[in-house]
């Protein structure tokens, strides 16, 4: 709804939400890089993410369930899912070939097996 | 002054003996369109009618035109490749360097694929949507113009590539490493990776403005559930293109950065990673098949009732057909690659997926077949360009599915059975489909029939010229030959010479598509179609032929299906006319689309003032138009009552 | 025969696609920077680019001219042409900011020898962000038309409605951002 209380709803909303991301973090820090962990915190940015799109989409973007709006919705649905398959597929198959590739000494590249590099 | 021409220097307009034949032949060609136009002073007419025009029935034919001239260019491809491969042996290697070669398999299917089926498909998309939904215009027509002008930009890139410098020789999608600079040091990728961004471009803005046309230009009354099936098809394969051409342009964004800025998304060095452009390039060309043959399937499902004198049979089924199909091709994409190396798990995946989508497809065979049961089959040049694509599409198809099982697929991916299918789906589907509404709409697109006789002619060619150019290649590929091949086997050479034979035969059906056409416009007084030639269904038989510039002088309402079927039922409605608001003229698809070609043309030869002058042209001309606040004219309902009584009406 | 409403609602709807198709493109360069953070080839890592603090400042900036632009529709829609142009060169200014703050951190690495040519993740990197950044001063360039549009022609039906546009243009780039802060930076810094 074009008020500036939704505006300034999801201006508040936004940055909360921003900050909880680094929040975290510095919890995880202090507690000496114990808890929570690497994959809850990789799971609760995701949801922070998330939650802060749809805040987004809401108060600034105006997506609701009335009538004017319900092809927008079905335009972002649809984009949703391709996003999904596409983001999804690729992390599924390219790792899927990456194993391919990995011998127990290292990576097979280029007809040579390569130790692995540090960072990869 | 070095920088001025980058890298380009007269080395660059020097060719071969055999290159130097096309290089002449756009020259003249150019130069002789011009100087035709000048001598006949026709200039001033074609700027005001077509080229600036933003009618989308004006915009169609044009497509049509950019589509017929590529398709001969493709064509000639298509012929240097048979010849070659016909009188290649080892020891006498036929008359083409292997990298000349290359460049020919490499445009052929830029080209066919880019510049031939897609602008023949926006061409017939062009004039019957709005029409079939009782509209007078897409929803942007600017737009469309700047769509339109783009794809001939993006043509025109692949055409000066025969004058100055060379074309990629890659294959059409341009897989690295090969395409890389390393290995492709010269310009033809870069020509390629920008005609294709370009034409990319535009058909992205198409996608979206057919896509809004359809869903919110509707004539009052038309609910989705009462739309002819060509537009839910079209409905269907706009959403491919609006969802899948973003993975193309990124794709090609990234080649382009490894080539021009040196940055390593795929090179084989510092990080890179090959098998990621394979993968996000068939993201966007599986969707890319459909988005070409659902249109086809949509012109069957016009064409079948009408010519069976028969309602379509099992209309929901096929929406739901169509949608499943949209969503469907975004699920079998590494069926392209199954040799690639992905495990089990994920090929049988991805196998599976390809064999279900080819269920809705069936059901779509099925409707049709049932529409004909019973039905009054008249069997004219439309519904034989169906019987044709019917027999053929299914052989395509079932070679699909064999080779979606992946350990069939070990043994024939990249072989000429994979080229033999995929030719089966485009010439038996996606072409056949084409050359259907092509004669069909024809009268209402010209006023005028086209010559029976002689489009009998052409189909029994073209089918007789596609069986003996790619059932062999069926055969060949079984019995090992792989794609690309500039040298063969002499055991496969009696193959080779029954491919080449048929490229014959298609030539002279294209030949006879030619004489039909001059046949037809010679004897068109004697040949007047009148607004519903062949006693059709839908809306587009309601207007008279050619359609007024206005479509509909009264915008009509629709209460079922097969509107005008209905409509002829009952009592013609009250006729008030209203003013209607008409799209003015503009130059500006024109000059943006130039400004692109310079964009293009400057990075692939690195004048990078060129490129950079184009790009801030195209956001001025962009400026420039959201200032003008007279873009449309108002045709008084005085005048259309008046325009409408030359009608008859 | 269109009335205005009709056009209005064409064109919001035409351009929503648009931003659908967008989100299809930064997708795919997700999709690439998932594949591709790893292979640092023994060059700057994200884990050794993150500073949390810069891309926080960058990141209020950008949620805080989203929220301005906001105040700017709200503005034009109640015909206030003067408070209107005020919160346009607000927002033009926090995403200039932006930008420049974006531009820095690419001038720094590239400087110290981490510019997109050294490595497949820089590639990745500087493209996804340069990809954003891209469309932010496209943006940018959109809202000065816009308010050149206001300025000497006033407040109109048709004016109002392309700040609507491109105020979505601006809230869907902060989306994107979010989702760039979250999956480069936050993950990163881990």
């Amino acid at each position: 709804m074009h008020t500036l209380r939704s505006y300034i709803t999801g201006f508040i909303l936004s940055i909360l939400l921003t900050l909880a991301a680094p929040a975290l973090l510095l919890w995880h820090e202090a507690t000496g890089h114990v808890f929570p962990t690497h994959q809850e915190l990789r799971f609760a940015f995701v949801i922070l993410a998330i939650a802060q799109m749809l805040i987004q989409l809401i108060f600034f973007l105006h997506i609701n369930r009335e009538k004017e709006q319900r092809w927008n919705v079905a335009a972002l649905a649809f984009a949703v899912m391709v996003v999904t398959i596409l983001v999804g597929g690729t992390l599924w198959i390219m790792y899927n070939l990456q194993q391919g590739q990995d011998t127990e000494m290292g990576t097979y590249i280029n007809g040579v097996v390569t130790p692995q590099m540090e960072d990869d | 002054m070095t920088n001025l021409f980058g890298i380009l220097t007269l080395s660059a307009f020097v060719h071969g003996p055999i290159e130097t034949i096309p290089q002449v032949v756009v020259v003249l060609a150019g130069l002789g369109t011009a100087g035709l136009l000048l001598y006949y002073k026709k200039v001033g007419w074609l700027y005001k009618n077509w080229l600036t025009s933003l009618d989308h029935k004006k915009i169609a034919v044009m497509y049509f035109i950019l589509s017929f001239v590529m398709l001969l260019r493709g064509g000639v491809d298509a012929a240097m490749m048979r010849v070659q491969q016909a009188t290649s042996l080892p020891g006498s290697p036929g008359y083409l360097t292997p990298d000349h070669y290359g460049q020919i398999f490499t445009a052929h299917g830029v080209i066919m694929i880019f510049f031939v089926a897609m602008p023949f498909m926006f061409a017939i998309l062009n004039y019957i949507v709005p029409l079939q939904i009782g509209a007078r215009d897409v929803a942007y027509p600017f737009l469309n113009s700047v769509s339109f002008w783009l794809t001939v930009a993006g043509a025109m890139l692949v055409n000066i590539s025969l004058v100055i410098g060379d074309f990629a020789a890659t294959g059409w999608l341009a897989y690295p490493p090969l395409s890389e600079l390393q290995y492709s040091p010269g310009v033809g990728v870069d020509y390629s990776i920008w005609a294709l961004q370009i034409a990319g471009v535009g058909t992205l803005i198409a996608g979206i403005n057919f896509l809004v046309t359809i869903i919110k230009m509707r004539a009052p009354g038309m609910t989705l559930m009462r739309m002819p099936i060509f537009i839910w098809t079209s409905l269907g394969s706009m959403m491919l293109v609006i969802f899948a051409f973003p993975i193309l342009t990124v794709t090609l964004a990234l080649l382009a950065l490894d080539r021009t800025l040196g940055m390593h998304f795929f090179t084989t060095d510092l990080g890179g990673n090959v098998m990621m452009y394979v993968n996000l390039i068939w993201a966007w060309g599986h969707p890319e098949v459909y988005i070409l043959i659902l249109p086809a399937f949509g012109i069957f499902s016009e064409i079948v009732p009408v010519f069976s004198q028969k309602r379509l049979f099992g209309y929901t089924s096929m929406v739901v057909a169509t949608m499943s199909i949209v969503v469907l091709s975004f699920l079998v994409w590494v069926h392209h690659f199954f040799t690639m190396g992905a495990g089990a798990d994920v090929n049988a995946f991805f196998g599976i997926m390809t064999m279900v989508i080819a269920i809705p497809t069936g059901a779509k065979v099925f409707n049709w077949l049932f529409t004909m049961f019973r039905g009054r089959i008249l069997f004219t040049t439309p519904m034989l360009w169906f019987i044709g694509f019917l027999s053929t599409f299914i052989i395509g198809g079932m070679s699909g599915v064999l080779m979606s099982i992946p350990g069939a697929d070990f043994e024939l991916h990249n072989s000429l059975f994979l080229v033999a299918h995929f030719h089966n789906m485009i010439i038996g589907g996606v072409l056949f489909g084409f050359f259907a509404g092509f004669t069909y709409w024809f009268p209402k697109v010209f006023g005028f029939t086209l010559n029976e006789r002689i489009g009998k002619w052409a189909f029994w060619s073209w089918i007789v010229g596609f069986l003996l150019a790619f059932m062999p290649l069926y055969i060949l590929g079984f019995m090992g030959a792989t794609r690309r091949l500039d040298v063969i086997d002499p055991s496969w050479q009696p193959l080779f010479i029954v491919a080449a034979v048929g490229v014959c035969v298609i030539f002279l059906a294209l030949f006879f598509q030619v004489l039909q056409l001059i046949v037809s416009i010679r004897q068109r007084r004697q040949h007047v179609a009148g607004g519903d030639p062949w006693n059709g269904r839908t809306l587009e038989w309601s207007t008279p032929s050619p359609v007024p510039f206005y479509n509909f002088a009264v915008i009509p309402t629709v209460d079922g299906r097969d509107a005008w079927w209905q409509m002829k039922q009952g009592n013609p409605p009250e006729r008030r006319y209203e003013d209607i608001e008409i799209p003015k003229n503009s130059f500006l698809g024109c000059v943006i689309a130039a400004c692109a070609f310079a964009l293009g043309f400057g990075i692939v030869w690195h004048m990078w003032w060129l490129a950079a002058m184009g790009a801030v042209a195209i956001v001025m001309c962009l400026v420039a138009r959201s200032f003008n606040e007279h873009t449309e004219y108002t045709l008084t309902a005085a005048e259309v009552a008046k325009l409408e009584s030359s009608y008859g009406k | 025969m269109e009335n205005n409403l009709a056009i209005k609602d064409k064109n919001m709807f035409g351009f929503w696609v648009y931003l659908m198709s967008d989100c299809v493109l930064f997708a795919g360069l997700f999709a690439t920077y998932a594949v591709l953070y790893t292979s640092t080839y023994g060059n700057a890592s994200i884990q050794t680019i993150v500073d949390l603090p810069f891309v926080l400042t960058e990141t209020i900036i950008l949620l805080t001219s989203s929220f301005t632009v906001g105040l700017a529709v709200l503005a034009a829609e109640r015909g206030k042409k003067t408070l209107t142009l005020a919160a346009l060169t607000l927002t033009l200014a926090l995403g200039l900011a932006f930008l420049g703050m974006e531009l820095s951190e690419f001038a720094r690495l590239a400087a110290a020898g981490s510019g997109p040519s050294q490595s497949a993740f820089l590639s990745i990197f500087f493209t996804l962000l340069g990809t954003h950044g891209l469309h932010v001063f496209l943006g940018s360039v959109w809202m000065l038309v816009l308010m050149a549009h206001v300025f000497y022609k006033g407040l109109s039906e048709g004016s109002t409605r392309k700040l609507l546009l491109m105020s979505l243009f601006w809230h869907f780039l902060d989306i994107i951002w979010i989702f760039i802060f979250t999956f480069v930076y936050m993950f990163g810094a881990l």
